[in-house]
C-alpha cells in the first residue's frame, strides 16, 4: 500500500536537491511521505506531471528550484518555472482542488533546513487535505 | 469498387457533417459512385445502419443514448473514423465537464427529472469516443480542415494508411519570423483588440495564441486570415494534454512578463481557454466536483 | 394507434415523432434531443470568447449565432462597429443564409424535389444537383471571405472586423454573388416547378392553423436579416412592433416536459401563442424588395398563393426566392462598401453590463441575451431558437395532417400509414428544423 498520504517533490539538481540531500546527510529529520525526483532544472518541469501525478494518487506536488534572480544555474529556467507554475496554480483552482495541492519554493543548496521544513510542512497539509480518487473515462456510462 | 459510408451523430453540431459534404472532391466521388452514402440522418432516408465499409462518427458522447447508437454500430463497419475535434477530443461541449450534471438539468427542467419523461439521461461527464472504444483513425478539427479531409479521402479510396502530421500548427504559420527571443508582455484579447497587427504573430504582440500547442494540418487557417489560433486541432500526437502544453510554453516565451499577475489578468479563464476543445480528453478531464470521489485514508498517515 | 417517426430523417439534429390517435383526441409530441447545454457552459466565459463558442452551437447556422452574439456584446460594452465593417457583417449574413438555403434544397429536400426518371438512380451526378452545388460553394465563397471559414468563422470582433477583405476579394464576392444569379435565373422555372409539384403532391387541401408571425424588419429595403425592429402580425391580422432590448415583455418560454427544446411562445395583451418564425414569416412581413429579380417573384408568389398564406409547405419556395433575393443584395452591399472609406476598428474595453443581439438566422428569429460582470465575465446567457419557435406549430400542424387522412375513412385503422408518415415527414422538412440548434436552452422567462 505504501505511506500515505504520498507527496511528489521535483528538485533541481544545483539547488533544491543538492538541499534534500544534504538534509538526509545531517540527519536533519523530514517525513519519508516525500518521494524526491531530480532534474538538471525547474525549467524543465513539466505541468503535464503535475496532473498525473495527482491522477495517480499523490495527494500533493511540489516543484523547487534556485532562488531568483541570480541562482539557477541555467540563467533563466526557475523564471519559466514561475510562470508554469502560477497557470497550473490558476488552473487547478478553476477545477476545484485546494490551493495545497501544489506548491512552488525556492531552495538553495545551502538550505536544507528549508527543504526539511517545507517538506515537513507540506506533509501535515496533505493529511488535512481529503484523499481523492479520479473517475475513468468508462465510469462516466456507470449509472 | 464503391466504398460504402455511413455516418453517425452523437451531440454534434452538423459541422463535421457539413464539411465533409461540401467538399468539392466528395461531390465529384458522389457523383461517379465512388462513395456511396448508406446512412446519414442528415442527408439519407435510412432509419437503421446496416453494414457499411467506413463509418464516420461525429460528435462526443453526453447521454446514455450516444453510448447505445455506438454500441450498435461499432461493429457494423470495417473502419471507424473519430471525425472532427468533438469525437476525437471532446470539442466545446466538453466545458460542460466544469458542472455537475444535476446543476445542468435542474436549469432546464426545474424539478422534473429526465428519466421520468423519456429523456436520455445525460452520462455523468461528456466523454471523447475514443477513450472508450478503439478508432481506426482520428481526423480533428473543429471543424476538420479541408486539406485535412482531402488527405482521408485519399486514404479511403488508394487504401493506404492516413495519418496525422507530427508538428504545431507554428511550423505551419506564415506568421512565424523564427524569432525566439523571450517577450515581455501578454494581455487579454479583447484589450489587445484595440490595436492588434494581424500580419505579425500573436504571440510577439502579447495575445494569446494556441499555435503551439496545436496540431498542424489546417495550414495555420486562422492566423492567416487574421485570428489567433484557438487550437481546435487539438494536441500534437505525441501529447495527451493540450492544457499542460500551452502551460509549458507560456512559461517558456513569456518568463520576463512582470509582475506575475499579468499572466492570470490576460488568461481570466484558464480551463476555458487552454483546453477549450480538449478538456474531456485530458489528463484531469473534468472539475473535482463532477468526477472524483474522496474517499477514507487507509494505512499510515503521520 | 400509435405511429412513431425515430429518427426523422433528412434534417439538421435527433428528433423523434410520436403520435398518439385515441377516441377523443390526437396527442402529437415532438422529442428533440442531442442535448449539449451551451447557456451553462457559457457563464464563466471571457466575452471576447463567446461568439466562437456560440459558434458551435451549429454547424448549418454559426455565423447567425456568431453575429447575434458580437451584437450583444457591443452593446454591453457600448460600442458601434464602423460601417463599412456593419455592411461586411451584413453580406456575412446573407451568404451563411445562402449557403444554409441551399444545403436545403440542395441535399434536405433535394430527394423530394429532383426529377430523376433516368435509368441511374444516383440523384447526385444529375445536373440539378450539380448545379445546385456549384451555386452553393459560391455561397461559401462569400462567407469565407467576409468571416474567414464558412463553417465557425472567426473574421468579426467586438468593435469590427479583423482583416477587411482586399479589393479584390470584394472584386470576388461581387462576381460570384453575379455567377450565381445567372445560374439562379436559368435554374428557377424547373426548380420552382418541381418545389410545386412536391408542395401540391402533400398539401391535400389540409388547412393548416393560421398562427401569428414573426420577423425583424427594416422600413427601408425588403428583408430584414441584420438591422431591424422585431414585426409581429397577429392570426387577426393586427400588428406589434418592438426594439430588440424589449423581447423579454414579448417572448415568453416554457420547458417541455418530453423534450429537451423548449417552447417558446409570443405574448400578444397578456395573451400567450404560438408563432411561426423563417423565410415564408420573412417573405410575408417584408417591405418592398428593390431588387429586379426578387421583386417580380415575391409579386408571383403573393399573388398565387394570396389564399393559403400560411401553408407551411410555402417555407420550400420561400427559401428559394429569399437565396435569390439575399444574392442581389450582396451585390449591393459590396457596391455600398466600396463607396465607405474607413476601415477601422472602434475601441473597446472591458464592462459590466447586459445586452440583447437580434438577427434572423436561415430558420427564423434568434436572440441572444448576454449579461456580464466588470472583469468581462459572462455570468448569464440566454438564447432563444427559432426551430424551438417552430416546433410547437410543427406538432398542431401535424394533428391537422393525422385529423385530415381520420376525417376520410370512417375506422381509424383504415388510416394508409405510410401516407401520413409521408405528409409528416414532408411537413417537417419544409420547416428546415435544425434541433442542434433548439436544444441547448436553459433558462425559463416567466410571465
Amino acid at each position: 500500500m505504501g505511506l500515505e498520504p504520498r507527496v511528489l517533490a521535483f528538485t533541481c539538481t544545483y539547488c533544491a536537491y543538492a538541499a534534500a540531500e544534504a538534509a538526509g546527510v545531517s540527519k536533519l529529520q523530514y517525513p519519508p511521505h516525500i518521494y524526491v525526483i531530480r532534474l538538471p532544472c525547474s525549467g524543465m518541469f513539466k505541468s503535464y506531471y503535475v496532473f498525473k501525478a495527482l491522477r495517480e494518487g499523490f495527494d500533493s506536488i511540489l516543484w523547487s528550484g534556485c532562488h531568483p534572480p541570480y541562482d539557477c544555474h541555467f540563467i533563466n529556467g526557475n523564471y519559466k518555472a514561475r510562470v508554469k507554475a502560477e497557470l497550473l496554480k490558476a488552473y487547478l483552482k478553476q477545477l476545484g482542488f485546494e490551493d495545497q495541492r501544489f506548491r512552488l519554493e525556492w531552495i538553495s543548496a545551502g538550505e536544507p533546513d528549508k527543504f526539511a521544513r517545507i517538506a515537513k510542512e507540506i506533509v501535515e497539509e496533505a493529511i488535512k487535505t481529503p484523499k481523492i480518487i479520479f473517475l475513468e473515462h468508462h465510469e462516466a456510462v456507470n449509472k | 469498387m464503391t466504398i460504402s459510408i455511413g455516418i453517425i451523430s452523437l451531440a454534434y453540431c452538423a459541422g463535421c457533417e457539413l464539411a465533409l459534404i461540401s467538399m468539392k472532391r466528395f461531390n465529384e466521388l458522389l457523383a461517379r459512385g465512388a462513395i456511396d452514402i448508406k446512412y446519414s440522418t442528415l442527408i439519407t432516408d435510412k432509419e437503421e445502419l446496416e453494414k457499411v465499409d467506413v463509418l464516420f462518427i461525429t460528435g462526443s458522447i453526453r447521454t446514455f443514448e450516444d453510448v447505445e447508437t455506438i454500441k450498435k454500430a461499432y461493429s457494423k463497419a470495417s473502419k471507424i473514423i473519430a471525425f472532427g475535434t468533438c469525437s476525437c477530443y471532446g470539442g466545446i461541449p466538453g466545458l460542460a465537464n466544469l458542472s455537475k450534471r444535476e446543476d445542468i438539468i435542474k436549469s432546464i427542467f426545474n424539478d422534473i427529472t429526465p428519466t421520468i419523461s423519456g429523456l436520455p439521461e445525460l452520462t455523468r461527464f461528456v466523454i471523447p469516443l475514443q477513450t472508450v472504444v478503439k478508432v481506426d483513425y482520428s481526423v480533428p478539427g473543429c471543424p476538420p480542415p479541408e486539406p485535412l479531409i482531402e488527405m482521408l479521402l485519399d486514404s479511403l479510396i488508394s487504401g493506404k494508411e492516413f495519418t496525422l502530421p507530427q508538428k504545431s500548427v507554428c511550423e505551419e504559420c506564415p506568421l512565424n519570423d523564427g524569432d525566439k527571443k523571450p517577450l515581455k508582455e501578454l494581455r487579454r484579447r479583447l484589450i489587445a483588440l484595440n490595436d492588434i497587427d494581424v500580419d505579425k504573430c500573436f504571440m510577439k504582440q502579447g495575445v494569446l495564441c494556441m499555435g503551439p500547442a496545436t496540431l498542424a494540418g489546417c495550414r495555420a487557417l486562422c492566423p492567416s486570415r487574421g485570428a489567433p489560433c484557438i487550437g481546435c486541432m487539438g494536441p500534437l500526437p505525441s501529447s495527451r494534454d493540450q492544457a499542460a502544453d500551452i502551460i509549458d510554453a507560456l512559461g517558456g516565451i513569456f518568463y520576463t512578463v512582470e509582475p506575475l499577475e499579468k499572466i492570470l489578468e490576460a488568461i481570466p479563464d484558464p480551463v476555458g481557454l487552454l483546453s477549450m476543445f480538449t478538456l474531456p480528453y485530458s489528463t484531469i478531464p473534468y472539475h473535482k466536483e463532477v468526477g472524483v470521489k474522496e474517499v477514507k485514508r487507509d494505512g499510515d498517515g503521520d | 394507434m400509435e405511429m412513431e417517426i425515430k429518427p426523422v430523417t433528412r434534417i439538421e439534429g435527433h428528433l423523434d415523432i410520436y403520435v398518439k390517435i385515441g377516441d377523443e383526441d390526437i396527442d402529437v409530441q415532438i422529442k428533440a434531443g442531442g442535448f449539449r447545454g451551451f447557456e451553462k457552459i457559457l457563464i464563466g466565459r471571457p466575452i471576447e470568447e463567446t461568439p466562437l463558442i456560440v459558434s458551435r452551437i451549429c454547424g448549418v447556422c454559426p455565423i447567425a449565432h456568431y453575429l447575434a452574439s458580437i451584437k450583444a456584446i457591443e452593446t454591453i460594452l457600448g460600442i458601434k462597429p464602423p460601417e463599412a465593417s456593419n455592411t461586411l457583417r451584413e453580406i456575412l449574413e446573407l451568404g451563411g443564409v445562402i449557403q444554409s438555403h441551399l444545403l436545403h434544397l440542395g441535399f434536405l429536400l433535394f430527394p423530394d424535389i429532383v426529377n430523376n426518371d433516368k435509368e441511374t438512380s444516383n440523384i447526385y451526378n444529375t445536373s440539378l444537383f450539380k448545379t445546385l452545388i456549384k451555386i452553393r460553394s459560391k455561397a461559401i465563397r462569400i462567407v469565407e471571405i467576409s468571416g474567414g471559414r464558412h463553417i465557425h468563422p472567426f473574421n468579426i470582433v467586438p468593435g469590427g472586423v479583423l482583416r477587411f477583405p482586399s479589393r479584390d476579394e470584394l472584386d470576388a464576392i461581387e462576381i460570384e454573388a453575379k455567377e450565381a444569379l445567372k445560374y439562379l435565373s436559368e435554374l428557377y422555372s424547373k426548380l420552382s416547378e418541381n418545389i410545386k409539384r412536391f408542395i401540391e403532391n402533400n398539401s391535400n387541401s389540409i388547412v393548416y392553423e393560421k398562427t401569428a408571425v414573426a420577423a425583424l424588419s427594416s422600413s427601408t429595403n425588403g428583408i430584414a436579416f441584420y438591422d431591424g425592429i422585431i414585426r409581429v402580425l397577429d392570426n387577426n391580422d393586427s400588428e406589434l412592433f418592438f426594439h430588440p432590448d424589449d423581447y423579454i415583455k414579448f417572448i415568453a418560454e416554457e420547458p417541455i416536459r418530453y423534450s429537451y427544446s423548449k417552447k417558446p411562445y409570443i405574448v400578444i395583451n397578456g395573451v400567450k401563442k404560438p408563432f411561426r418564425v423563417g423565410p415564408l414569416p420573412r417573405l410575408l412581413l417584408s417591405s418592398d424588395i428593390p431588387y429586379d429579380i426578387s421583386k417580380d417573384l415575391y409579386r408571383d408568389f403573393k399573388s398565387v398563393n394570396r389564399e393559403c398564406s400560411l401553408n407551411p409547405l410555402l417555407y420550400n419556395l420561400a427559401r428559394l426566392i429569399e437565396t435569390i433575393y439575399c444574392f442581389e443584395k450582396i451585390v449591393d452591399l459590396v457596391d455600398k462598401i466600396r463607396r465607405i472609406s474607413s476601415i477601422s476598428r472602434t475601441k473597446v474595453g472591458l464592462r459590466e453590463g447586459e445586452g440583447v443581439g437580434i438577427v434572423e438566422a436561415p430558420r427564423g428569429l434568434l436572440i441572444h441575451h448576454l449579461k456580464c460582470n466588470r472583469n468581462g465575465i459572462i455570468t448569464y446567457a440566454n438564447l432563444i431558437i427559432p426551430t424551438a419557435i417552430n416546433i410547437p406549430v410543427m406538432e398542431y400542424d401535424i394533428k391537422k395532417i393525422v385529423r385530415c387522412f381520420i376525417d376520410k375513412h370512417y375506422a381509424k385503422e383504415d388510416i394508409e400509414y405510410n401516407e401520413v408518415k409521408k405528409r409528416i415527414l414532408s411537413l417537417v422538412r419544409s420547416y428546415d428544423p435544425c434541433v442542434s440548434c433548439a436544444t441547448h436552452n436553459i433558462h425559463v422567462i416567466k410571465h
